[in-house]
């Protein structure tokens, strides 16, 4: 899960960016709520992005109107924005190669 | 939010990971929780029901502090692991319940000049076995000034240790009082400087000890042995040292007040 759950982080950056309330938000509008995704696993996975580089993130800027603690903004970089088509190709042949096998 | 601040310090508190990255971990970690409790009031929870339903979504503590630290760079982890005896450093600061400040000064001057009399004695034993094999009859003054020094330093760290507690400074410095962060960071700055003359004291002496025209105290000054420059250069650095770690005790002070007061235990 670990190796996808980056690889989807990507995915959902790839739509503008966020914050990880709202990755995790987009997550269950893409119906991840069956993979039951602990939540506070995220941000360690964007950590990682963050360090390798392939995500960058700001706080927000909310000024004075900002209610509660501030969020942390994510968005694809162009490195990550490679990584990205790489592993969607990685993917779609594990699916590919997977799936003959299983549905045989 | 205060129990969601408990929560994420739980997590956070114990990864071993510069300060700014755990502040970073911390805030996302909080706004994590606030957000998603608001949301679930929202959707009708009552309060402590979204509270409660927010921290079990989180996850388990202990898995996500492990895939946190996994996140930190091995060489930051490594830079900040704990020091396991830390407490005892505290209780070296720390004056205990009834103790005078007479006692509290004099203990440690004790063991300051314990320590320096072994750094200064195996050089003196040296510089002595050198005037003998030379057949000179200086020992006796070389030995004379070695105990002057550690008697006027002795002087100097008691009337130290007994000023700083008269004047707070070791309890400017003591996290449990409310001074704010910048009289901290002052109070760490002032004890420092105090703490490298300390250091730099013997090592000028051992210096002068070695120098070979070390016969007269006046013959082998501070000046002459290191040069007027190199000198400067040393209490400037010294000073802006002592500066570097006072203004990191201020910010570390400032995190304390907001994240590491807080209670964690169960």
């Amino acid at each position: 899960m670990r190796g996808h759950l980056e690889t989807m982080v990507l995915a959902v950056l790839e739509r503008g960016q966020a914050h990880g309330y709202e990755v995790l938000q987009r997550f269950e509008e893409a119906g991840c709520g069956a993979l039951k995704l602990k939540e506070g696993t995220l941000y360690p996975a964007l950590y990682r992005l963050e360090e390798s580089g392939l995500i960058k993130g700001a706080w927000e800027s909310g000024g004075e109107n900002r209610r509660g603690p501030r969020r942390r903004n994510y968005r694809l970089t162009a490195k990550g924005k490679r990584e990205l088509a790489r592993r969607r190709d990685s993917w779609r042949n594990f699916v590919a190669v997977v799936g003959r096998i299983v549905e045989a | 939010m205060e129990q969601f601040k408990v929560h994420v310090e739980r997590i956070v508190r114990p990864v071993q990971a510069a300060l700014a990255r755990k502040n970073k971990m911390r805030e996302e970690l909080l706004a994590h929780l606030v957000h998603k409790a608001e949301a679930l009031v929202d959707e009708g929870l009552d309060e402590p029901a979204a509270s409660a339903q927010a921290v079990e979504q989180l996850g388990d503590p202990d898995v996500i502090r492990k895939e946190l630290q996994a996140s930190v760079p091995a060489l930051e982890r490594l830079a900040c692991a704990r020091i396991p005896n830390w407490r005892f450093l505290d209780a070296y600061f720390e004056k205990d319940e009834g103790e005078s400040r007479f006692h509290f000064a004099l203990v440690r001057t004790a063991f300051e000049v314990s320590a320096m009399a072994v750094c200064v004695l195996p050089l003196l034993v040296a510089k002595w076995a050198g005037f003998m094999s030379r057949g000179q009859s200086s020992c006796l003054s070389c030995s004379l000034a070695a105990v002057g020094f550690i008697s006027v330093a002795a002087v100097f760290i008691f009337v130290g240790w007994y000023l700083t507690d008269m004047t707070g400074l070791r309890r400017a410095m003591s996290r449990e009082t409310a001074a704010p962060a910048w009289r901290k960071g002052v109070a760490t700055c002032v004890f420092l400087c105090f703490n490298f003359v300390l250091i730099i004291g013997p090592l000028l002496f051992l210096a002068w000890l070695t120098h070979p025209s070390g016969r007269t105290i006046l013959t082998a000054t501070f000046f002459g042995m290191f040069g007027l420059q190199l000198a400067g250069g040393t209490i400037v650095l010294l000073v802006l040292l002592s500066v570097v770690c006072g203004f990191a005790m201020k910010i570390e002070h400032e995190q304390w007040v907001k994240w590491g007061s807080l209670k964690i235990d169960d």
